[in-house]
């Protein structure tokens, strides 16, 4: 009776866990380094932020919002930034946010569909192109002089 | 300054009622029982074993040589239960008590090392047989614990039926989730005297003396009517052994390495991280006493970077018998300890280091707790006891956001036990606590509470009913927070020694914690702020469950189980939500259920050469409107939660396999996966641990792997959860 019912138990547990794919955590593709503030951050912009943008930015760089992967924690000093990507090919521009991070990480789906975004755009498109490839991690480290 | 001048008159009218029936207890003939308790295969007497007089607290231990007296009883039929840790449960029924006539008894116990107290105690407050527990039960042995090692019980309580944590934050059937620290919907006691930190509620695990644990027992619903607020959700009671009646030494040395990860881009360090515990115990008795002192010392380096810990515990205990009718016991703990400081990874591609600058990041703290038991046994018929507990939690952060916290939390209480014939027993009791903190993050504040408790259990034919209720009145900063009233009705049906079935329902209420109501702080992007408004929440629990537990039984030497089937709607539910300004407060969402099922067993075979463990759990915790609707479903539960173990012992090896599951969570508060990135991807938990052990002579030898398989998951967002870790353990004993 019981040896039954252990293995009743046994084989809804395991066809509970077959629902499942066990993968664990993996090793992650992105691009991490350094992001250096030269200078004092003017008082308009409260922190500096690395965001990934699709290579289709560049043929339409007045909707950058349309295009955007993933960004960095918001830095007001120098420090090290970390985002994790999908092997591709990414832009990257280092943005101003004009509000507080901790506001604009909170309220990122309503700015994304605003008509202006709380940002100021402080490098070009066209220096940020980046190649990120399985299971890597790409070093990269960026400066902004005010 | 805490005030009780408006609970004068409650606690008048209660210590009438606990004093009142000793004046009614007159003087009557006595009979009593004398016997020895040996092993059934070897024949040599068994000391330590608990006797209890079934349906009263009467009970014993027996001695050296396995003897043991129990006196002055009435005459009348008694039912006697015998329970060692390590030996299958035995009951001897209808003993038969003439005035003037003792009897003499031979009892003869099995080995079974899955066997667990068939008695318990925190279910409904006395000595209870198992399976006439209203509620679901679990207990776990100390054999079960010394066999893996633990040096913190969190890791022997993950794998019972039900039980799991979130960064040490305890979860029964998924009640509690994960409150950042700040409020525990489950009540942890020790020895009976509740262990919550005073301002978040929060469980220090480090100081639960895991070596000189006698039992654990879980209790899975319906604590609030007899163990108040934070109960609602379950009871953890841990209880500590007496000093055996030998003399004892013992020495013992564990020894852990941590694997380098096995991705290598995550490998931080150069050498691996060890783990230190050496842990010195003398128990003895003096005269009619016994006491035990532990000396703990505890080094880890740490799976991750700023997960180190340093740690002195030093416990003590002395239990004083002053003659059958007095007893006393005495429990001290410090705990010194240090550790590192962090709330998330640095990245998921960096998921063993700490966020850059949080290197010194550290918490230094002390924390002492000092509890006072005092029992006076009148009669077989009233037994009063009395509790008083001092606890003081002192800690200090460094780092980068430099803080303190000061706490302090007295506990008294009191009970009187009364049976009023052979069917109908009552428990009565009043309960004060008062609480103090000043830390940073809170300020300074204080809280009080004062309850009682009434339980009365009524037998008929082959039914026990239980009807009970506690008040409870609490005020925070000298101003009433609340009044609750929570009311538990049960009936247990055990038509056979070995089947019951059981059914309850009961009022659950937590009062929310000075931390949930007063934090203030800044944590990575996010700021917590106070909520002060916030109100009690309350559930009803309805639980129905069927309990099999038998000793040999065909080529059975054990077997257990138990089915359990629960639905716990709670309302004005207290979560931690962050707002769209990027604050998080603790509101009081609208409503939650969390019903499921549960299905647990063990069983013993062929002369205890195999055992097998194993309980499914099913949950569905949901977040409900005003009309009842689910909204979502509540954060950091896991739906499907399953433990496994399976243990071998031949040729003086005890060896164990051990598997834990549970469903990836759906449902978490502030880092939610990102689709695009793979970022916060959550997984669902496998987990298998392994390891042999056995004694050759006065030695004990245990080598046991955690993790395996070096599984990584996270069990909250942007945390890493424990990489493999390899343990070797000697124990002399003298």
């Amino acid at each position: 009776m019981t040896r039954v019912l252990n293995l009743i138990i046994m084989v809804i547990s395991l066809w509970m866990i077959s629902c499942e794919s066990p993968d664990d955590l993996k090793a992650v593709s992105g691009i991490q380094g350094m992001i250096e503030i030269e200078g004092v951050l003017p008082d308009s912009i409260q922190a500096v932020a690395l965001v990934i943008l699709d290579v289709d930015v560049v043929q339409d760089q007045d909707h950058i919002a349309d295009h955007l992967i993933n960004y960095s924690d918001p830095l007001d000093e120098s420090g090290e930034y970390y985002i994790q990507l999908k092997p591709g090919t990414y832009i990257g521009v280092l943005v101003g946010l004009l509000i507080d991070p901790g506001l604009f990480v909170v309220n990122i789906d309503e700015f994304l569909n605003a008509p202006e975004l709380p940002l100021i755009q402080l490098s070009e498109v066209t220096e940020g192109a980046l190649l990120i490839q399985e299971g890597i991690m790409q070093e990269k480290n960026w400066t902004l002089s005010f | 300054m805490i005030s009780f001048r408006n609970y004068q008159t409650p606690i008048l009218w209660m210590a009438l009622l606990v004093l009142l029936p000793s004046a009614f207890i007159f003087g009557q003939q006595v009979s009593s029982i004398t016997g020895r308790v040996t092993d059934a295969k070897t024949g040599e007497g068994l000391p330590g074993v608990n006797i209890i007089i079934k349906k009263t607290s009467m009970g014993t231990t027996s001695d050296l040589e396995g003897g043991f007296t129990l006196d002055k009883l009435a005459p009348g039929s008694y039912d006697l239960s015998f329970s060692m840790m390590g030996y299958g449960p035995h009951t001897e029924k209808n003993i038969q008590l003439a005035a003037g006539v003792p009897t003499v008894l031979d009892v003869k116990l099995r080995t079974n090392i899955l066997s667990s107290p068939h008695v318990v105690v925190t279910s409904s407050r006395k000595e209870q047989d198992i399976l006439e527990s209203p509620f679901t039960v679990s207990a776990i042995g100390p054999r079960e614990i010394q066999s893996k090692g633990v040096v913190n019980l969190v890791e022997a309580i993950s794998h019972e039926a039900g039980v799991s944590t979130v960064k040490g934050q305890l979860n029964i059937r998924g009640t509690s989730g994960y409150t950042m620290g700040a409020g525990s919907r489950s009540l942890l006691l020790l020895d009976g005297v509740p262990m919550l930190g005073s301002a978040g509620g929060n469980i220090t695990w480090g100081i639960v003396p895991t070596s000189e644990v006698d039992r654990v027992e879980i209790v899975k619903s319906g604590g609030s009517a007899m163990y108040g607020s934070s109960s609602m959700g379950g009871v953890v009671n841990i209880i500590t052994r007496n000093a055996p009646l030998a003399p004892e030494t013992r020495v013992s040395s564990q020894v852990g390495v941590y694997s380098h990860p096995r991705v290598e881009q995550w490998r931080w360090r150069d050498q691996r991280g060890l783990i230190y515990n050496t842990e010195f115990s003398h128990s003895r008795r003096i005269g009619n006493h016994a006491a035990w002192l532990r000396i703990q010392h505890r080094h880890d380096e740490g799976f991750m970077e700023l997960n180190w810990e340093k740690a002195i515990n030093v416990t003590g205990k002395v239990k004083f018998n002053f003659g059958n009718a007095h007893s006393a016991a005495v429990f001290l703990n410090v705990l010194d300890d240090e550790y590192g400081l962090t709330s998330v990874w640095k990245s998921s591609a960096n998921p063993f280091e700490a966020p850059a600058g949080s290197e010194n990041d550290k918490t230094a703290g002390v924390k002492k707790v000092l509890n006072a038991h005092y029992n006076y046994i009148h009669s077989q018929d009233l037994i009063i006891k009395t509790k008083g507990s001092a606890y003081t939690n002192r800690w200090e952060n460094s780092g980068v956001d430099p803080d303190y916290s000061n706490e302090s939390r007295f506990y008294e209480e009191v009970q009187a036990s009364k049976r009023w014939s052979d069917k109908l027993t009552s428990i009565l009791g009043v309960t004060m606590q008062q609480n103090t903190v000043d830390a940073q993050i809170f300020g300074q504040h204080n809280s009080s509470s004062l309850a009682s408790f009434l339980l009365l259990e009524q037998g008929f034919h082959q039914f026990t009913l239980s009807a009970g209720s506690r008040w409870e009145a609490y005020k925070v900063d000298g101003a009433d927070q609340d009044q609750v009233l929570a009311p538990q009705i049960a009936l247990n049906w055990k038509p056979a020694p070995w089947l019951a079935f059981r059914v309850s329902t009961g009022k659950g209420f937590r009062v929310p914690t000075v931390a949930e109501m007063f934090t203030s702080a800044r944590r990575s992007i996010f700021t917590v702020e106070p909520n002060p408004d916030l109100i009690s929440e309350t559930s009803v629990n309805r639980e129905l469950g069927i309990a099999i537990f038998t000793g040999q039984m065909g080529s059975l030497d054990l077997l257990k189980l138990d089915v359990a089937v629960f639905h716990n709607r709670f309302e004005n539910f207290i979560e931690p939500i962050p707002d769209s300004l990027a604050v998080i407060r603790f509101y009081n969402i609208a409503d939650a259920r969390i019903r499921g099922a549960e299905v647990g067993s063990s069983i013993s075979m062929f002369d205890n050469l195999i055992d097998y463990k194993s309980a499914f759990t099913w949950m569905d915790p949901v977040e409900l409107n005003d009309e009842g609707e689910v909204v979502d479903t509540l954060s950091y539960r896991h739906r499907y939660h399953w433990i496994s173990t399976l243990g071998a012992h031949y040729w003086g090896l005890d060896a164990a396999v051990e598997y834990r599951y549970s469903s990836r969570m759906e449902s978490v508060e502030l880092f939610d996966e990102n689709g695009l990135t793979g970022q916060d991807v959550r997984v669902p938990i496998h987990v298998v641990n392994a390891g042999v052990g056995t004694n050759i002579g006065t030695w004990n030898f245990l080598f046991r792997v955690e993790n395996i398989f070096q599984y990584y998951y996270t069990e909250l967002e942007r945390n890493i959860a424990e990489e493999r870790v390899f343990k070797f353990k000697v124990e002399k004993a003298f």
